[in-house]
């Protein structure tokens, strides 16, 4: 620190300067707040007049700090002694802010080309960061010249957009105050320059953890701006069915109402058994929040789709009820002689067939009913068919045990059936996109739109339309019918890793590799909800059956469960030991079950999760504290903790788990790619 | 600073691609700047290999992380090949350098192809049941049994595969079993009251192994003891009597899962029932034994001949082969003349009938010629036996339309020899000869 003229000014005075200097450089939010903060202490109003009288004083007298590389560390240190420092609950919240203040110390130093100071400061300090920051850190590292900022695609996105932070009054002024009193000026200009901090006043003075979490980082929004964001309207409720179909289906319904009552007689008494035409229009009571229906253009409906329709209620009386007290049933489909070639599994709706993706460009089918895979063969003329038995004579004779489709040109990354079994649709490392006929075997349409490897595809909930997630940043959606995107989905930051259709066809979810998980309108292409938290990419995503509640995970190994309508957290849950593959709600959305690399299969209970609140802010606060203490050394595994939440974990004999699903009838499926020990290991 | 470059390496390599001047501001630049490369297309590999559900990285990954960077890939490498780096000494420094041998075309087309790898298949199995992990071979050992016992190596056995037809031959892992200390206890008292003199006791552990609902556990154990007391105890007809005892009370246990232990088991039970020589050779319990022995074969068949359908043919192709190797002795005779009868009307037709005719002179031969009195009671033994068998076809019986039992002698004794024929026709069964010789027509 070099001795200058502010360390014998009085208190009034340099307020005066620092209110002078935040008018000069237009920072108009900080300087609201700072004169307000001064009101509150001294109940004088500086009105600009006063200010002229000190504005000829130089506020960073040619900061002499600013080349000093050593000035910038000791800086830093001073900071992180005074968050060591500070009450518990204040030093939470001041925690976040040292990460974003130590990657522009570190980007300044790389900047002006005091590489070797930037190293030492790296290594010295990085530790801080690396329970939470742990991909970011590495990011940050390899950037070692002045250049590779103008290219490095993570030092551009701290550079350019705002680092959210969002802090308590005291907080924020303990933070400000500390930082006047001890000139660091170097921090309070990056502080001022990079960092967006919302105040917050909250009578208990300290925030909840969720709440922080929800906005910390770089979005692309201000903190305020995103919860105004995550405010607009989105209509999660079921799509209403068409008219014309609920009035068939209702005529298809009342006959076989009719019919089940004459058939068993003795079930008439049975107060609890209702009938399927209320079971049907049961669906759609809860209507208020409902889309409407023109809102996702669909095809007419087909005879075929009442069938389906009642079929599904047939089977929804068949379902398991599940919860905390009554566990799923899982069946396992392990992969054999995979040697890590298999990248991704999908299995039908109807769970009567399961089809892996390969390195090898190609798709292969099996049937999981233990029958033979018979595709039509290619004489079928629609004129010489009449009828079903028509159209069987015309499969092949002998079928075969698994059907491998070929057409991509690089590793199948993403699966996804069509909800009425007929269709698969696939992604590929290729760049394209491509649907193929689960009748005939044989690829249909191919989708050329991205131009980066596709990472992610979901059918839509009623078929016709599909997502795409690619390295392009982008995720697009599309119909079978076009072979170009009807939106492009553009936001993100980074990669989009995985995309999933909301269950009422409205929305689409994508969870990317900057954090986030956004929610976009596929009517007006636009974002609608974005959702911060995670500490690593997320992989994977799921939506209740209702609409409302959103699980994620990824690379940081935590499943997070949030409310679509509010886009905040509601818990946390941890036990997963390795990254997250896979995530599905049973159906009825009591049970969340997820799948990893850490080669086990976890259930959560949901319902814990939606009911008390107060519970979770004690015990993430105790855990936090336990683990990212500064300056403490970490013990990996107690950042590990199980959540309560976590009903029962179910490992696997070294098989990571790539794909779980539920049934209709609420059977869990899971799949995963036997790994053989290397030679090495064995 | 010191990067993963040296500035000596940035120097060699320009060397080797023509520049030789480079200034040393410049190599601390280059070696700057390629270490940030490397690092990127790590980046974009560790992409790729998140998204193939790996935790390895192979140099496919590599590949694809240049190209969508719009590098050429490197190509010639791959994951499987050993990489070596050779260190060279110079003036200046150490070059490394990696060796790239010069190959012989005639080697390379000399060289057989490899294997063709086995095809993907899957299996499945239940990893919970109603939230409660089974403790099936599939399933790994729980924490909690680790934690309080002592283990034992024991080699478990994968299950077949439920379709029978894809073979499991990927791995059969040495995998440390776990028992508690009462199971162990258990488990010795089970076995040695099995053997002991005491019937009481004998009946007591058998009513166990019947009714217990929790030995899964010991399953591959009690399996284990059958065939090695089987296996030791061809001496002692006690000792087998006892072992098939056994083997009937865990096959009779509802709540065990036996289908892995088949294929142990079976070899042990056709053991029993074709062998040469079971107990003393003055004993006659022996027959008993086989007949035992033929009787769990067709439980089993009949249990699970559905399931996996290559069980019985499998077995009758044994007992057949043994039926009709004529150096092997009569016991050996009986016993697959006996296992094959059980089997059923359709085997004893398709599989007995075909062959008695030549059998039956082999029989006489020995029957009537010899004066060994001992091999002459064996195959009056087989001959009751075959004769059994041929009464059970009773039960296929078709009307006789009339004819008269001796218009059939001739056509009987072309199908099956005239030994047969007289005793058939002598006690006058005509729908067991109308059934035969239905059965020749069908052929």
């Amino acid at each position: 620190m070099s001795a200058e003229q502010p360390r014998h000014l009085p208190d009034k005075e340099l307020d005066k300067i620092v209110l002078n200097y935040l008018t000069q450089k237009g920072y108009k939010h900080t300087e609201l707040m700072f004169r307000n903060e001064i009101r509150a202490h001294a109940g004088e109003d500086y009105s600009m007049g006063d200010m002229n009288a000190v504005s000829g004083y130089q506020f960073f007298p040619t900061d002499p700090d600013s080349n000093n590389p050593d000035s910038y560390i000791s800086s830093y240190a001073d900071l992180r002694k005074l968050i060591e420092r500070s009450m518990d609950i204040y030093k939470l919240e001041l925690r976040l802010v040292m990460f974003p203040v130590f990657a522009h110390i570190y980007l300044d130093l790389v900047f002006k080309g005091f590489l070797d100071k930037a190293m030492n400061f790296m290594e010295e300090f990085k530790s801080d960061h690396y329970e939470y920051y742990g991909d970011n850190i590495r990011k940050l590292s390899i950037i070692t010249h002045a250049q590779h900022l103008q290219e490095n695609e993570f030092a551009i996105t701290l550079r350019s957009q705002k680092y959210n932070v969002r802090l308590s009054n005291v907080s924020t002024k303990l933070l400000l105050n500390f930082l006047q009193e001890n000139k660091l000026y170097i921090i309070l200009r990056i502080v001022n320059q990079y960092l967006e901090i919302e105040e917050t006043v909250n009578h208990q003075q300290t925030l909840m953890m969720s709440d922080i979490a929800d906005v910390t980082g770089v979005t692309g929004y201000s903190a305020r701006g995103l919860d105004d964001f995550n405010k607009q309207k989105v209509f999660l409720g079921p799509l209403p069915p068409e008219p014309t179909f609920m009035e068939e289906a209702e005529q298809v319904l009342k006959v076989k109402d009719t019919q089940l009552n004459s058939m068993d007689p003795q079930s008439l008494g049975d107060d609890d058994l209702s009938t399927l035409l209320e079971d049907i229009t049961k669906d759609f009571k809860d209507s208020i929040e409902a889309p409407d229906r023109n809102d996702v253009p669909l095809p007419p409906s087909k005879g075929s789709d009442i069938q389906a329709k009642i079929e599904e209620l047939f089977e929804l009386r068949h379902r398991i009820k599940l919860g905390a007290s009554t566990l799923p049933s899982i069946c396992f489909y392990t992969f054999h002689n995979t040697y890590d070639s298999l990248n991704c599994i999908s299995i039908s709706d109807d769970a009567t067939l399961i089809a892996g993706g390969f390195s090898e460009s190609y798709i292969k089918i099996w049937s999981l009913k233990g029958e033979k895979l018979k595709a039509f063969m290619n004489n079928v003329r629609p004129t010489f068919v009449s009828e079903v038995s028509d159209l069987e004579r015309l499969r092949e004779q002998h079928g075969s045990e698994c059907k491998r489709l070929v057409g991509h040109s690089g590793p199948v990354f993403g699966l996804s059936f069509s909800p009425d079994n007929r269709y698969l649709v696939t992604c590929s490392e290729d760049k394209t996109a491509r649907l193929w006929s689960v009748d005939t075997f044989t690829n249909l349409v191919c989708y050329k739109g991205h131009n980066y490897p596709i990472w992610d595809v979901d059918f839509g909930p009623y078929g016709f339309y599909f997502a795409t997630a690619s390295y392009d940043r982008t995720a697009r959606l599309w119909s079978c019918d076009h072979i170009y995107p009807l939106r492009i989905f553009a936001g993100h930051l980074s990669d989009v890793d995985c995309v999933k259709f909301h269950p009422n066809s409205r929305y689409v979810l994508t969870g990317s590799s900057d954090r986030m998980v956004r929610m976009w309108d596929i009517q007006t292409g636009r974002c609608v909800r974005i959702m911060s938290g995670h500490a690593g990419a997320v992989q994977s995503l799921a939506v209740s059956d209702n609409g409302h509640i959103m699980a994620s995970a990824g690379e940081d190994k935590k499943v997070i469960l949030r409310d679509l309508r509010t886009g905040k957290t509601l818990r946390k849950l941890t036990g997963h030991t390795d990254i997250v593959y896979t995530l599905e709600f049973s159906r009825g959305g009591n049970l969340l079950v997820s799948g990893g690399a850490d080669q086990t299969v976890r259930v959560w209970d949901v319902n814990a999760c939606l009911s008390d609140q107060s519970d979770y802010n004690t015990s993430t606060t105790n855990m936090e504290n336990g683990t990212t203490g500064v300056g403490q050394a970490r013990n990996s595994e107690s950042a590990r903790v199980k959540s309560d939440e976590m009903l029962a974990t179910f490992p696997t004999k070294r098989t990571p788990v790539y794909k779980v699903k539920f049934t209709r009838r609420n059977l869990c499926l899971a799949a995963g790619a036997f790994t053989k020990l290397s030679e090495k290991e064995q | 600073m010191a990067g993963i470059f040296s500035k000596e390496t940035i120097k060699t390599t320009a060397e080797a691609v023509g520049i030789t001047n480079i200034n040393d501001d410049v190599a601390t630049a280059l070696s700057q700047d390629l270490e940030y490369r490397i690092h990127e297309i790590l980046q974009e590999a560790i992409k790729f290999m998140r998204h193939a559900k790996r935790t390895k990285m192979t140099s496919d990954d590599i590949d694809h992380a240049m190209r969508v960077r719009n590098v050429e890939p490197l190509y010639g490498f791959n994951g499987s090949d050993q990489y070596k780096f050779q260190r060279l000494t110079t003036n200046y420094a150490d070059i490394y350098y990696l060796e790239d041998d010069e190959l012989d075309f005639e080697n390379i087309m000399n060289v057989p192809l490899p294997k063709v790898p086995l095809d993907v298949t899957f299996t499945a199995h239940w990893l919970a049941i109603e939230g409660v992990q089974p403790a099936t071979p599939q399933n790994p050992i729980p924490e909690g049994a680790r934690a309080n016992t002592h283990t034992a190596d024991v080699r478990t056995e994968r299950p077949a595969p439920s379709n029978g037809t894809s073979m499991e031959v990927d791995v059969r892992p040495l995998v440390k079993h776990n028992l508690s200390r009462e199971l162990q206890t258990y488990y010795e008292k089970i076995t040695k009251a099995v053997l002991s003199e005491e019937s009481r006791l004998r009946v007591t552990a058998l009513n166990s192994l019947k009714e217990d609902p929790a030995l899964h556990q010991l399953l591959p154990y009690f399996v284990q003891f059958i065939c090695s007391k089987v296996a030791e105890g061809y001496e002692d007809i006690n000792v087998l009597e006892n072992a098939m005892n056994m083997t009937d009370s865990l096959l009779n246990n509802q709540s065990l899962y036996m289908d892995p232990y088949l294929h142990q088991l079976i070899p042990a039970i056709l053991s029993c029932l074709v062998a040469k020589s079971l107990g003393s050779p003055n004993d006659t319990k022996h027959w008993d034994i086989r007949d035992r022995a033929a009787n769990l074969i067709q439980s089993i068949c009949v249990r699970y001949g559905v399931q996996y359908y290559t069980l019985q043919p499998r077995i009758c192709k044994t007992l057949l082969r043994a039926f009709l190797d004529i150096s092997k002795p009569f016991t050996t005779h009986y016993g697959a003349i006996v296992g094959l009868s059980t089997l059923g009307r359709e085997v004893v037709k398709l599989l007995i009938l075909p062959n008695l005719k030549p059998y039956s002179i082999v029989l006489e031969q020995e029957l009537v010629h010899s004066d060994d009195l001992v091999k002459r009671s064996e195959a009056q033994r087989c001959y009751n036996a075959i004769l059994l068998a041929l009464m059970t076809l009773k039960e296929d019986a078709v009307s006789s339309d009339g004819k008269q039992l001796d218009e059939l002698r001739d056509p009987l004794e072309k199908r099956i020899g005239q030994l047969f024929a007289n005793e058939l026709i002598s006690n006058g069964h005509i729908d067991v000869t109308m059934v035969i010789l239905n059965s020749m027509a069908e052929d």
